[in-house]
C-alpha cells in the first residue's frame, strides 16, 4: 500500500517534470540519473512516451530541411557588396 | 582540401585578419565562403528570396565596416549570423502581423490529414518537408530562430545562443517552447499511435 502511494506520488512528479525536460533529454543535456528518470517514466506513461517520440520525429524532420537545395547567391551577393563598397569613401572601404 | 594553388584554404581567422588590414580579396573570400549558407538560413527563418538576399548583402557590408571592432571572442561565422539574424528579425517585426511577438494563437498547419502516413514512414517526403517549413513560418520569430539555428542548421546550443545573444538557459527554454509549439502544429504527423 505504501509502495503504491510512493509510486503514485513519484509518477505525478515525473509527469510534470518529463515534458519540461524532454528537449534536454533528446539533446543529451541530462545527467545519468535524470536520463533514468525520463526513461522510467516514459516506460509507464503513454502520454509522455508520445510526447518524447513526437519530438524525436520532429527533430529528425527538421534536420532533413538542412539538406534541401538552396539557391546559389554568393556571386550575386559578392557583386553587390563590391559595388556598394566602391561607392564608399576610402576611409570606410 | 587545397585551393587552386595547391595550398590548403586559409582559415576564416586568417582571412578576417587579412581583411581587417584592408585586404579586400580576403574579405571577398569570406563572402563566397559564407553567403550561400547565410542566405539559406535567412530563407528558413522566414524571409523571402529577395529579402534574404538583401539581408545577406547588408550583413556582409556591416561585417566589413565592423571588422575593426570584431574582437574574435566568437567565430566569424557566429558573429556574421548574429548580424544577419538581428537584421532579419528587424525586417520581420516590420511586417504587418509579423512574428517577433509571441502569439498565443498558433493554428494547426492546414492541408494535413490524419490519414496520411506517419513521419517515421515518410519523413523524407516533400510533403512532410513542406508541412515542416510551413509550420516553422507559423511560429513567432522569437521561437522560430532557436529552432532554425539548432535543429535545422545543426549549430550547437552554445553557437546558437551566442548568435541570438541569449544565455544558454534562456536559449534552451525558447528552443523547447518552439519545439513544443511545432509539435502542436504538426500533431497529425507526429502521432505515433
Amino acid at each position: 500500500m505504501l509502495r503504491r502511494a510512493v509510486h503514485r506520488i513519484r509518477f505525478g512528479h515525473d509527469h510534470g517534470w518529463v515534458p519540461a525536460h524532454a528537449s534536454d533529454y533528446l539533446d543529451g543535456d541530462l545527467g545519468p540519473r535524470e536520463i533514468v528518470r525520463v526513461q522510467r517514466h516514459v516506460a509507464e506513461c503513454a502520454e509522455c512516451r508520445e510526447l518524447v517520440r513526437g519530438l524525436q520525429t520532429l527533430l529528425y524532420g527538421l534536420g532533413t530541411l538542412r539538406g534541401e537545395p538552396s539557391e546559389r547567391v554568393a556571386g550575386t551577393v559578392l557583386a553587390s557588396v563590391r559595388s556598394r563598397l566602391r561607392g564608399l569613401p576610402p576611409t570606410e572601404r | 582540401m587545397t585551393d587552386v594553388s595547391g595550398h590548403p584554404p586559409a582559415s576564416d581567422q586568417t582571412l578576417v585578419r587579412r581583411a581587417r588590414d584592408g585586404d579586400m580579396a580576403a574579405f571577398e573570400e569570406l563572402v563566397m565562403r559564407h553567403a550561400d549558407r547565410l542566405f539559406a538560413s535567412l530563407r528558413r527563418f522566414g524571409l523571402d528570396d529577395a529579402e534574404a538576399q538583401e539581408v545577406a548583402q547588408e550583413t556582409f557590408l556591416r561585417a566589413w565596416r565592423g571588422l575593426v571592432g570584431f574582437e574574435e571572442r566568437s567565430s566569424f561565422f557566429t558573429w556574421l549570423y548574429r548580424i544577419g539574424f538581428n537584421e532579419a528579425q528587424r525586417r520581420l517585426a516590420r511586417r504587418p502581423a509579423a512574428g517577433g511577438v509571441v502569439s498565443s494563437e498558433l493554428h494547426p498547419v492546414e492541408g494535413i490529414e490524419d490519414s496520411r502516413p506517419g513521419p517515421s514512414a515518410s519523413a523524407e517526403t516533400e510533403e512532410l518537408r513542406a508541412a515542416l517549413a510551413k509550420a516553422l513560418r507559423e511560429l513567432p520569430a522569437e521561437l522560430r530562430a532557436p529552432v532554425v539555428l539548432r535543429d535545422v542548421e545543426g549549430l550547437s546550443t552554445r553557437q546558437s545562443a551566442a548568435i541570438l545573444e541569449l544565455g544558454e538557459a534562456a536559449f534552451k527554454s525558447r528552443l523547447h517552447r518552439g519545439r513544443m509549439a511545432l509539435r502542436g502544429l504538426l500533431a497529425p504527423w507526429l502521432a505515433t499511435s
